[in-house]
């Protein structure tokens, strides 16, 4: 997966490019937006998701993101931002952005969000039944089974599986949940999340021999079957 | 030094010449004006009233003149001298007499007798002039130098006729009534004037003492804010003036600025303190860390997590302090957007019924449908959040907690949560809005303080307030707890 970062901060960058490179990703920087866009022009192959500092000197994320999306670029783009009002973030989703982190952030909240992005991406056509492992989703009569057993979900349950399901194998944040899931931007500070996901769990997992909601601590959850990642 | 400081610090700005203050000024304007205005009724009156008595004195001398010449022409040229010299009382204003061709007088009447002789000099010369060889009559004034005190006057309107060629008759009529009347009336209007001004220069002397006291009491004030002291007040009088209800302006809004920056100056205190104790720990644990990321990796890495938490807790708190404090300084909750208040507490409610699940406590919920509600959604959620998490956090496990929503009797929106925890003593309930107050029961409980100065603040950016009040009362060794109160302006009007 390749992903372009463009940050005025070179520090914040390589910062980001490590991370990403951790987890396998191929990341490029552009230490401005005019840097930014030319980058964007001469990629071969195209990015798949762009990290982008919205307070740059000489051109501005946001003004940046509106020439590349007249030019037709389509990447997914998440913007970063140490604006946290909740006008800022609707002024960069309007401008085209796909999703927004305001400063400061955890680089796994990044990553998760990256991921999450570059997913979507590749994953527009319609489903009507999600499936991972023995788990399995049926989006049209909203019944949920687990190698055959039908497990009785809330609607709002229901909704934290569905996006569980859409993000499998991957890690996916308290806010990312708070955000798609019930649609609120701010930090709980509570664990709220915590009980609702340890709720879906009694039903996902109890009873069966091997686990699929998993806490990654410090960093959120991620639904997967099979190989078990000797993380803590 | 003076109970108000060196005169050069309260006079920064201030512009003592005595003619730059705005009570002299404005007193010189009225003096002018006044001035102005009766220099232009004197010279109304005089213009008018000289016409009028004109035209009268004319016709009055005129209309002795007609009866003379009546009587001239029906008796005897001696009867008629000798009418001229009977008059007396009667005709005191009007000097009368008569002249022949050689201007020697024939007859005077009384008046005439006492008339100056420079008088008669100046009547003859005209008389000679102009009647003796072709005129019928002439007309004019006549001046003539005051003689001694007692004859101030000097002016006559005269006319001259003559009756035949050898009788002219005179009549001259003593102007001295309406020149006194003239006299009199700029007299009074100078002496008015005088006084007017005497009194304006007084009065405008006092209001300017006063003004600039009353500016003193101000400026003094100011000088003492701005060396930083803002425990100073301007010193309120009773009278109820524009001065006084600036005065309390004034004073009201530094009580406003004394408050916000001594809870300022605690909020950084408070906020030092308290992040002194997570700081602490975060470094010890990189230390840790950095002794162990050779010997024992793993451990290393434990520690590393915990010092993320701990650095995720130090960014958690500044974040709330800047967001109550980007609401406090806005005044008003950005983004706000009409969307249903219901909808807001169901999800609220659906939440926390997982934790209600979890910690066993009885979560009831009363929801009032279709309340809508302008706002900002997220800041709204996130402050019932805060009130409900706090709630659950102090309730025990077995007691209750209820959420409502509904219009209160005033129809303003009201966001209610009750708990049958341990409650707060009254004395503390104003406290625990602000910043980083943490009653002492709760020093072990996770958190910083701000979870209500938060709901506070977004309460007031939506023209809204918080009451905070006893819950149910005590209960099978429960309660009396808490009931925090989270209310809106009814806004059904617009």
């Amino acid at each position: 997966m390749r992903v372009l970062i463009i940050e005025d901060d070179s520090e914040a960058a390589h910062n980001q490019q490590k991370a990403l490179q951790d987890v396998g990703f191929e990341a490029h920087i552009a230490l401005n937006g005019e840097e930014g866009l030319t980058a964007l022009r001469q990629a071969d192959p195209a990015y798949d998701v762009i990290v982008l500092d919205r307070m740059m000197p000489k051109m501005d994320g946001i003004t940046m993101l509106k020439q590349a999306r007249s030019e037709g670029v389509g990447t997914p783009v998440l913007i970063l931002s140490a604006l946290a009002e909740l006008d800022d973030r609707v002024h960069g989703l309007r401008a085209g952005a796909d999703d927004y982190l305001t400063k400061p952030y955890a680089l796994s909240e990044l990553i998760a969000r990256i991921e999450a992005l570059a997913r979507r991406k590749d994953k527009d056509q319609v489903e009507t039944v999600l499936r991972v492992g023995p788990l399995e989703m049926n989006l049209l009569n909203r019944v949920v089974r687990r190698e055959g057993v039908e497990i009785d979900l809330q609607p709002r349950e229901f909704q934290l599986l569905e996006y569980l399901m859409r993000n499998h194998d991957q890690n996916v944040t308290r806010t990312m949940l708070l955000e798609k899931v019930w649609e609120y931007h701010f930090d709980p500070q509570t664990n709220v999340i915590d009980v609702h996901i340890s709720r879906l769990r009694t039903k996902i997992d109890k009873g069966f021999e091997t686990p699929m909601l998993h806490t990654i601590r410090g960093e959120g959850y991620a639904l997967r079957w099979g190989q078990v990642e000797p993380n803590l | 030094m003076s109970p108000l400081g060196p005169l050069s610090d309260f006079t920064k700005g201030f512009n003592w010449h005595f003619f730059r203050q705005t009570p002299v000024r404005l007193t010189l304007v009225f003096l002018a004006v006044y001035v102005f205005v009766v220099l232009l009724i004197s010279v109304y009156l005089f213009l008018v009233t000289r016409s009028e008595s004109q035209a009268w004195s004319n016709a009055a001398v005129e209309t002795r003149i007609m009866a003379l010449e009546r009587r001239f022409k029906t008796t005897d040229i001696e009867d008629f001298l000798a009418s001229i010299k009977a008059e007396e009382m009667t005709e005191w204003a009007f000097a009368k007499g008569v002249i022949d061709a050689k201007g020697e007088s024939l007859v005077r009447n009384l008046r005439a007798e006492s008339v100056n002789s420079e008088f008669f000099e100046s009547l003859h010369n005209r008389a000679q002039k102009t009647l003796l060889y072709d005129g019928q009559s002439i007309s004019f004034s006549h001046f003539s130098p005051a003689r001694g005190k007692e004859q101030t006057c000097c002016r006559y309107l005269v006319q001259v006729k003559r009756f035949n060629s050898d009788v002219y008759v005179y009549v001259a009529m003593d102007m001295e009534w309406v020149d006194n009347g003239y006299d009199q009336v700029s007299n009074a209007l100078w002496a008015g004037g005088i006084v007017v001004i005497f009194f304006g220069l007084l009065a405008g002397y006092f209001i300017n003492n006063e003004v600039t006291r009353s500016v003193l009491r101000f400026s003094h004030v100011f000088d003492e804010v701005e060396k930083g002291n803002l425990s100073a007040r301007v010193m309120a009088r009773t009278s109820g003036d524009e001065f006084d209800a600036l005065a309390l302006r004034i004073n009201q809004a530094l009580e406003r600025m004394e408050t916000s920056m001594n809870n300022l100056k605690y909020a950084g205190d408070a906020l030092a303190h308290d992040l002194r104790h997570p700081l602490t720990r975060l470094r010890s644990r990189l230390e840790l860390a950095s002794k162990q990321a050779i010997l024992s990796p793993l451990e290393a890495k434990e520690a590393l997590i915990l010092a993320t938490d701990e650095a995720d807790q130090v960014l958690g708190t500044f974040q709330t302090v800047f967001s109550i404090s980007r609401l406090q300084t806005q005044g008003k909750a950005p983004d706000q957007k009409l969307f249903s208040a219901s909808d807001l507490a169901k999800d609220m409610s659906e939440w926390f019924e997982a934790v209600a699940w979890e910690k066993e406590i009885v979560f009831d919920t009363e929801i009032t449908p279709s309340v809508m509600l302008m706002g900002n959604r997220d800041f709204l959620a996130q402050a019932l959040s805060n009130i409900l998490d706090n709630a659950f956090k102090y309730t025990p496990k077995g007691a209750g907690v209820t959420f409502r929503l509904r219009r209160n009797r005033a129809y303003e929106i009201e966001f209610s949560v009750t708990d049958t925890g341990p409650g707060v003593p009254l004395e503390d309930r104003e406290r625990i809005v602000e910043r980083f107050v943490r009653l002492e029961k709760s020093r072990n409980m996770p958190g910083v303080g701000l979870g209500l100065s938060m709901v506070q603040a977004v309460a007031q950016a939506h023209g809204g307030r918080l009451s905070i009040d006893e819950g149910p009362g005590v209960f099978e060794n429960k309660g009396p707890g808490l009931r925090v109160a989270f209310i809106l302006p009814d806004q059904s009007a617009n």
